[in-house]
């Protein structure tokens, strides 16, 4: 187990570091000036000049590599252009908010995706009818989707809020978390969890569609798999119920295709982040990205991809690890 | 999770290969496994008919005939102007209503499905192409040259696509082309994949070991005896990327990243159009629902075929 | 679920509810949660604004809460292009026009508590210079600040620069910044650090809190030296999609839309919203490259004058929330100014059309968020389409905008922007726009004439100065290398229930805050 750990933590340094070098031949062919765009309009040509040298713009390509490369190892992801802060801190402000809704829209995206899962299995035209209704559900661009649980839940029913985090009648407590359900649990507010809590539903519902929908599929065919196996017949014939067979003997086995389609999906959520988390003006790194790619503050979208490759390669990490210790035949391979 | 000693072999090769980092473990993939990107379906039992595909072939029968006409049937240009004049409500004048530059709905969702249809046709086809290549390379030589490929194919599984994807775009600049350049960057790698464990299993069959022994090159037996069997299961996994990609173009054009106008690409026709979509809602809300039924026609399509495939196998 | 695990669970739970025991987060003072909350004012922004140091911020969005809480010496008087006193009851120009010498309130207390003095205002004009960004530009003529004595600030300049107190009270002037910024928590880059999220001011409001990405608070100054502002918060919430706002204003969670409303949806909104259209000096400006083929001939470039229909673009684009624009100047800027000619004439089109090297065409816009930019260049890529263009259209942001005068060969032939002016002068908008070395002349245009007239011109009076004004703008006409196209309203879209809308031209997408309430 030892080794394998070691090999799989050397792959887990290869991956970040070919995502470093991806990342920095994307910053080498930007078309445009930040230079130019940090000292403003009126700026002299020497302003701008003196300001490429200060960010090392004018070096040829192998030194600023080096250069990046050191940078990144102090976890120095020089500053953004648009906000003027260092992208770190900036980071560190943001992903807390991020890190709450694909972490709640994971669990929703499980939940869902085990319970439908678990119908489709079933089989029967009911089956049917939803996967093909959760198809078409699936396949409507997520933008149109939020806005219209919007206008259904917050302008119709009146039930959830629109947007944002939390309502601004409540003091946001300043940590220690910076998650704001947990740290509300913490400061003992079961009113502003409450509220959290509402404030999440609808982004997080929106992230989860298209990851369930995956999981639900993969569940029910490894399931269906499952259920020819000598093992279960052997239950069946023992006059278990198909419930009891299902839950206690198929599932258990084939979860291990859904496991590792969860963790894939984490990749995708964090893609969709940016797009839920503008129509939900949800303080996080997607609302981040958005807004940098509309003043095209580069530090700031290749800082917040670093962070978010990084969050998804470790997420594949342990879920390697998890089921390599899970399961020893993995490990012998 | 436990181990239980029931649990068929199957499994553990159905978590192998999809494990994100230096995934060196997945170097003998079954062919079923590769086909879970994204909840394809493995193998099934035989439950449905034989005529499930003709079923799911209908709408995409139809799809192709609209792609193939859609000029003719268009009433109007993609970019020409309905003289109904711009915001117009759907009338029998214009089916769909028109936009706010009084282009015709029906004429630019019609002319749209084939805009689009091609995009995720193209990053697909380059995908299929550099990922088959890769793949097969991999696969027919095995050893080094496999464990380099497919490294290399590992590294890029475990980025996150679509993020990686918003990043390269924004880097290039907006474009149709820079677009597709950018999402078959991140796409291919899962075709190598497929492709890779098609051939590593049925290099194993004894067919191709017979072929070996009769003496048939290298290259003539991946690309007669092996390549021909991976075709299956990509074929599957590329009708299900259809609509994958369409809502990827949709999602990348609401952020401003997508095809520049006046391109009608469906995704792109209903990010820009969602500031309507309260007074005018057909201008968003007719190319949305355009995108959701390609998807779901390439969706049923996939899972017919696939199905189709799974009877042919466990017979 | 074993039992031990709910056991574990169920003990979790009590504990966890022990812990929270019956606290809570809500605010004392607001009493209603949302929904016509009279002390609060919920203003939508689309995006962050960048700081809210007046010596850095020079975009639009983000103006509000550096003029609500910071004041200049002059402003700008409501829903006029008139200067008035702020912070200074008077001013005196030198007959030389060289020294400026402004007489201060001596009523106003910062934010902070201290009194403003003379020192105060000197140690900010002083603080501009030093941090040396965008808006540093205004002070760069000046030779000397004094302080005659606690209330007469004294500013000689250089040379002669006649807007100078144009500067003064443009919505980027200077602005005074108290000692809490610039004394205290100055560190080593003279209170930058402190001032990306705080702030110390002297205006109606003063920033209690800023959360970027998810909103501003500004909260009522009680020590006001002016009229009071009536509510007592002011929320702006970063939220980034118009259809969002939109429903949150209906609903009442919001109170005005400052801009990006698009204009062909304001018909739909219900009764309980207003739409104020007021005018403002924003401008929808094409950009002509004139540094390679086809517009680097003079006749082709004349032939779109012809090409273009401005009053379709205009109708189209913005319904009535702009205007045609007539002259190269903002409205009201210099009366009796040239007129813009363009008359849409296909046949005309045509003919300087065919004389073009290549008809391959690349029309850049600006992206905004209300899409407005690209709606006009898709109308204006089918009017190009008619004389015979091939035309390719794409969306940029703000700094590759920038970039294009360092390669003007690969720039886009033609580009749509909405400018607009640092204030109401002539010289800042011709400077900025026509000048050679402008600022936001992104696409290289280049006249001598102009450049020879704008450095005259500024050192005159405006009796001698005006002449030359209108000579730039014939030249600017003749040259073909900018079309002016429209002249943008401010769209504010606002709860009915909301009174005492004020606002100034020179501030795009602003209201007075501080005179805005509920009811009568």
């Amino acid at each position: 187990m030892g080794a394998l750990v070691l090999r799989r933590f050397g792959a887990l340094l290869a991956v970040l570091f070919g995502l470093a070098c991806i990342v920095f031949v994307l910053q080498t062919v930007i078309p445009s000036d930040p230079a130019r765009a940090m000292v403003g309009a009126n700026a002299s040509q020497e302003a701008v000049a003196a300001k490429k040298a200060e960010l090392g713009y004018d070096d040829p390509l192998p030194a600023q590599f080096t250069q990046y490369l050191q940078r990144l190892a102090q976890g120095d992801l020089q500053s953004s252009l648009r906000t003027r802060n260092e992208v770190t801190a900036d980071l560190r402000e943001f992903a807390p908010a991020t890190f709450e809704l694909a972490f709640s829209a994971f669990v929703l995206a499980a939940a869902m995706g085990l319970g439908l899962g678990l119908l489709l299995a079933g089989g029967g035209r009911a089956g049917r009818v939803i996967r093909v209704f959760l198809i078409g559900g699936a396949s409507i661009p997520a933008f149109l989707t939020g806005l219209l649980l919007i206008v259904v839940f917050y302008s119709w029913l009146g039930v959830l809020p629109a947007s944002g985090r939390v309502g601004d009648n409540f003091i946001v407590p300043d940590g220690p978390t910076n998650l704001l359900i947990v740290d509300s649990i913490l400061n003992g507010t079961p009113d502003l969890t409450l509220d959290a809590i509402k404030h999440l539903i609808l982004p997080a519902l929106t992230l989860a569609l298209l990851p369930a929908l995956a999981i639900a599929r993969t569940l029910s065919t490894s399931l269906e798999q499952v259920s020819r196996e000598d093992y279960v017949r052997t239950a069946r014939s023992k006059g278990l119920t198909e419930r009891t067979v299902l839950l206690k003997h198929a599932l258990r086995n084939s979860s291990g295709p859904a496991l590792t389609m969860s963790g894939l999906q984490v990749g995708l959520m964090l893609g969709g982040v940016v797009v839920v988390e503008r129509i939900f003006a949800w303080p996080g790194i997607g609302l981040y990205i958005d807004q940098s790619i509309a003043y095209s503050d580069f530090p700031a979208i290749t800082g917040a991809t670093l962070l978010l490759g990084t969050a998804y390669v470790l997420v594949n990490f342990f879920v390697d690890l998890a089921q390599a210790w899970a399961d020893p035949r993995i490990r012998t391979v | 999770m436990t181990t239980t000693t029931e649990q068929p072999p199957t499994m553990t090769e159905g978590a192998v290969p999809v494990e994100g980092p230096g995934a060196a473990a997945a170097r003998e993939v079954p062919t079923p496994v590769a086909r879970m990107w994204r909840g394809r379906p493995a193998l099934s039992p035989g439950a449905l008919k034989g005529d499930t595909v003709w079923h799911a072939l209908i709408p995409v029968a139809i799809l192709s005939l609209v792609i193939l006409i859609a000029p003719v049937l268009a009433p109007y240009g993609a970019t020409e102007v309905n003289p109904v004049g711009p915001l117009a409500s759907p009338s029998p004048d214009a089916w769909f209503g028109t936009d706010e530059i009084g282009r015709d709905v029906f004429s630019r969702i019609l002319i749209g499905i084939r805009t689009s249809w091609f995009a995720a046709l193209g990053v697909i086809l380059l995908g299929t192409i550099i990922g088959g290549l890769i793949g097969a390379i991999a696969g027919a030589f095995g050893g080094k040259v496999d464990m380099v490929l497919m490294r290399v194919t590992d590294l890029f599984l475990s980025l996150p696509a679509p993020v990686l994807a918003i990043a390269v775009i924004a880097a290039m600049g907006p474009s149709l082309r820079n677009t597709l350049i950018a999402l078959s960057i991140v796409w291919w790698p899962w075709y190598a994949r497929i492709v890779r464990g098609e051939v590593r299993a049925l290099a194993a069959r004894p067919h191709a070991e017979a072929a070996k022994l009769a003496g048939v090159s290298r290259t003539r037996l991946v690309l007669k005896h092996l390549l021909p069997g991976a075709a299956a299961p990509v074929i599957v996994t590329m009708s299900l990327d259809v609509g994958n990609l369409i809502l990827a173009l949709a999602g990348l054009s609401f952020i401003g990243l997508g095809a520049p106008p006046p391109a009608p690409e469906l995704g792109a026709m209903s990010a820009r159009g969602l500031q309507y979509l309260f007074g005018h809602p057909w201008v968003p809300i007719a190319p949305a629902a355009a995108v959701a039924l390609l998807a779901l026609a390439a969706n049923l399509l996939g899972d017919a075929i696939n199905r189709r495939l799974d009877q042919r196998t466990t017979r | 679920m074993t039992r031990r695990t709910t056991t574990l669970l169920a003990v979790l739970a009590a504990g966890a509810l022990a812990v929270t025991g019956c606290g809570s987060a809500e605010k004392k003072d607001s009493a209603s949660t949302s929904s016509g909350d009279s002390n609060t004012l919920r203003i939508p922004y689309l995006a962050d604004m960048s700081v809210p140091d007046p010596d850095v911020f020079y975009d639009i969005e983000g103006n509000g809460v550096i003029l609500s809480q910071y004041e200049g010496l002059l402003k700008y008087k409501a829903g006029t292009l008139d200067i008035e006193p702020n912070l200074a009851t008077k001013y005196e120009v030198s007959d030389d026009g060289l020294t400026y010498t402004f007489t201060l309130r001596d009523d106003v207390t910062f934010h902070s508590g201290p009194k403003m003095t003379c020192d105060s205002v000197k140690a900010a004009f002083e603080r501009r210079v030093d941090v040396d960004q965008a808006p540093a530009w205004m002070l760069a003529d000046v030779k000397s600040m004094t302080c005659e004595n606690d209330t007469t600030f004294v500013i000689k300049l250089k040379n002669k620069v006649t807007p100078f107190l144009h500067y003064m009270a443009s919505s980027w002037g200077p602005k005074v910044i108290g000692p809490e910024a610039i004394e205290t928590n100055a560190g080593d880059d003279y209170g930058q650090t402190f001032l990306e999220t705080k702030g110390d001011g002297t205006g109606p409001y003063k920033l209690t809190s800023f959360k970027r990405g998810s909103a501003y608070t500004l909260t009522k100054n009680d020590e006001y030296w002016g009229t009071p502002a009536n509510f007592q918060e002011v929320i702006l919430s970063i939220t980034p999609d118009m259809g969002t706002q939109r429903l949150k204003l209906e609903k009442g969670d919001l109170d005005v839309i400052l801009h990006g409303f698009p204009a062909s949806e304001l018909e739909s909104l219900p009764d309980s919203v207003t739409v104020e259209k007021q005018d403002s000096l924003l401008r929808l400006i094409l950009y002509v490259n004139s540094n390679k083929a086809p517009f680097n001939d003079p006749e082709v470039r004349a032939g779109l004058q012809s090409t273009i229909d401005t009053n379709q673009l205009v109708e189209q684009g913005y319904s009535d929330t702009a205007e045609k624009s007539t002259g190269i100047y903002p409205p009201g800027l210099l009366p009796g100014e040239p007129k813009l000619p363009y008359t849409p004439d296909p046949a005309k089109a045509k003919a300087a059309a065919d004389k073009a090297k290549t008809k391959k065409l690349t029309l850049a816009y600006s992206a905004d968020e209300s899409g407005v930019q690209r709606r006009v260049g898709e109308l204006l890529q089918a009017q190009l389409k008619t004389a015979g263009y091939d035309v390719t259209i794409k969306e940029v942001q703000l700094p590759t905008v920038y970039g294009w005068a360092e390669n003007l060969e690969e720039a886009p032939d033609l580009a749509i922007m909405t400018n607009t002016p640092d204030g109401a002068h002539p010289d800042l908008w011709a400077s900025i726009m026509f000048s050679s070395t402008g600022g936001l002349n992104f696409l290289g245009a280049k006249n001598e004439k102009v450049d020879a007239n704008l450095g005259k011109a500024i050192s005159l009076p405006p009796e001698e100065a005006d002449p030359l004004y209108k000579e730039i703008a014939q030249e600017v006409i003749d040259d073909n290398k900018f079309f002016l196209l429209g002249d943008v309203k401010n769209v504010f879209v606002m709860q009915d229930s909301l009174t005492g809308l004020s606002n100034t031209p020179a501030y795009p997408w602003l209201v007075d805050f501080a005179a805005l309430k509920r009811g009568n």
